[in-house]
């Protein structure tokens, strides 16, 4: 692994424990109960795949300040994980946002209640509803942008670097 | 922005007591097992040991118990909910005190309400002992130690507890930078925090973009610095502090696992 990718991620993992922090102290970052605006982040494995394990790695250090704690930790971050590469391997921009809101509802509403036994459907539609919300109207406009901007995509990406 | 100087991570409050001077990775090894313990006691005298052996932990702790209160602040609402779920929508068994449509009170319920909330707070507490007690760089270093086997699957044990190093390490840098770019923002008319939620998503395009732009044009930076002073991974790499297992960390421990085989033959 060369010392640039194992800062872009170390860096993208950076960026998402930043605004689940920043929006923690203001919404709800943690619990069924969520709104975690760093969500959003999930739609970026689209056009960088070193945003997958960026985004794992965010996921696995902000949730150790969840309250849920090891759970969180271990289960948490793997939804993330698998969300990633399911966003990385979509074929259409706008399909992007679709694994995170499903692998999160199924997942997360799974684990919850297994360990708490609150009620899974409830928790499914409440975490689609959420994650919905975050990616399609912040994550998706986001990534469209950057991804018809030329100049801030080669900026991000260093794509098209050795052609000029 | 006020909300940034109240951020919950690096809740570390260094003091000299017994659970701070603990080697992380016994800190960590242990925290894991009482979750698992934690969700393997059923709700008779062991629940009630559990609640006196985390009570025990914080007074060693030697941390103000308002730090532990504060740390429960973010799930107020999920023990509330939990709580009411199972109070109201719960397990129907035991003797049966109130019933209307789908609403019913039952022993059983009331039993499964308080078990369940308590737990909650108990697995807030049993993390925050970790967190409080471990400062994150120890907890990253202790990780590497715990996760090395992993090693032999190829998976990139250095790399990783490296790169949570570095994510650590920018969260204040990119907190401040976030802070700077809203407060130019703001000097050119930007508002935040009006509007529709559609509104609100936009104006976060003029934060998010730049704040993209500049980390990573730090993450390039990083990377040459990382080569220009030599760094080519794990191998041979020493640390700057190193950690010791003694016989502290074999007292903990060993009263760790004479605590559990006591709960789980309750």
């Amino acid at each position: 692994m060369s010392s640039k990718t194992l800062a872009r991620i170390a860096i993208y993992a950076s960026i998402y424990i930043v605004l689940t922090l920043i929006f923690s102290a203001i919404s709800l970052s943690y619990g069924p109960i969520q709104f975690r605006i760093s969500e959003f982040l999930t739609v970026f494995p689209f056009i960088d795949s070193l945003a997958i394990p960026g985004l794992f790695l965010g996921c696995f250090v902000a949730n150790f300040f969840s309250p849920a704690g090891w759970i969180d930790v271990i289960f948490g971050s793997l939804c993330t994980l698998i969300a990633g590469y399911l966003t990385y391997k979509m074929p259409k921009i706008y399909l992007a946002p679709l694994p995170p809101i499903i692998v999160n509802a199924l997942g997360v509403s799974l684990y919850l209640h297994i360990f708490f036994k609150l009620p899974y459907l409830l928790n499914v539609i409440y975490i689609a509803i959420s994650e919905a919300l975050v990616t399609y109207l912040i994550g998706l406009p986001i990534l469209v942008y950057i991804d018809r901007n030329h100049y801030i995509k080669t900026k991000l990406f260093g794509r098209g670097e050795k052609n000029e | 922005m006020e909300a940034l100087k109240a951020f919950p991570l690096g809740q570390y409050i260094p003091a000299n007591s017994f659970l701070h001077n603990l080697d992380a990775r016994s800190k960590l090894v242990s925290s894991f097992w009482l979750i698992i313990l934690l969700f393997l006691l059923k709700l008779n005298l062991s629940y009630l040991i559990f609640f006196l052996f985390i009570i025990l932990e914080i007074f060693i702790s030697r941390i103000s118990l308002k730090y532990f209160i504060r740390s429960l602040k973010p799930i107020y609402f999920l023990v509330i909910f939990t709580f009411i779920v199972h109070f109201f929508f719960g397990e129907e068994g035991g003797r049966v005190f109130f019933k209307y449509g789908i609403l019913h009170i039952t022993e059983k319920g009331i039993k499964m309400a308080v078990f369940m909330s308590t737990r909650l707070i108990f697995l807030v507490m049993i993390t925050s002992l970790l967190t409080l007690t471990t400062s994150v760089l120890d907890l990253a270093h202790g990780l590497e130690d715990i996760l090395k086997p992993l090693n032999y699957i190829n998976f990139p044990v250095h790399e990783f507890s490296m790169m949570m190093t570095i994510a650590l390490r920018f969260v204040p840098t990119l907190l401040e930078e976030t802070d700077k770019i809203i407060k130019a923002q703001k000097s050119r008319g930007a508002e935040f925090g009006k509007g529709n939620l559609l509104e609100q998503a936009k104006k976060l395009l003029p934060i998010i973009i730049p704040l993209f732009l500049s980390a990573f044009r730090r993450a390039g930076e990083l990377a040459e610095a990382m080569e220009a002073r030599g760094y080519r991974g794990g191998r041979g790499r020493t640390r700057y502090k190193k950690v010791s297992w003694g016989k502290k960390e074999n007292l903990y421990i060993s009263f760790i696992i004479l605590l559990s085989l006591v709960l789980l033959s309750l």
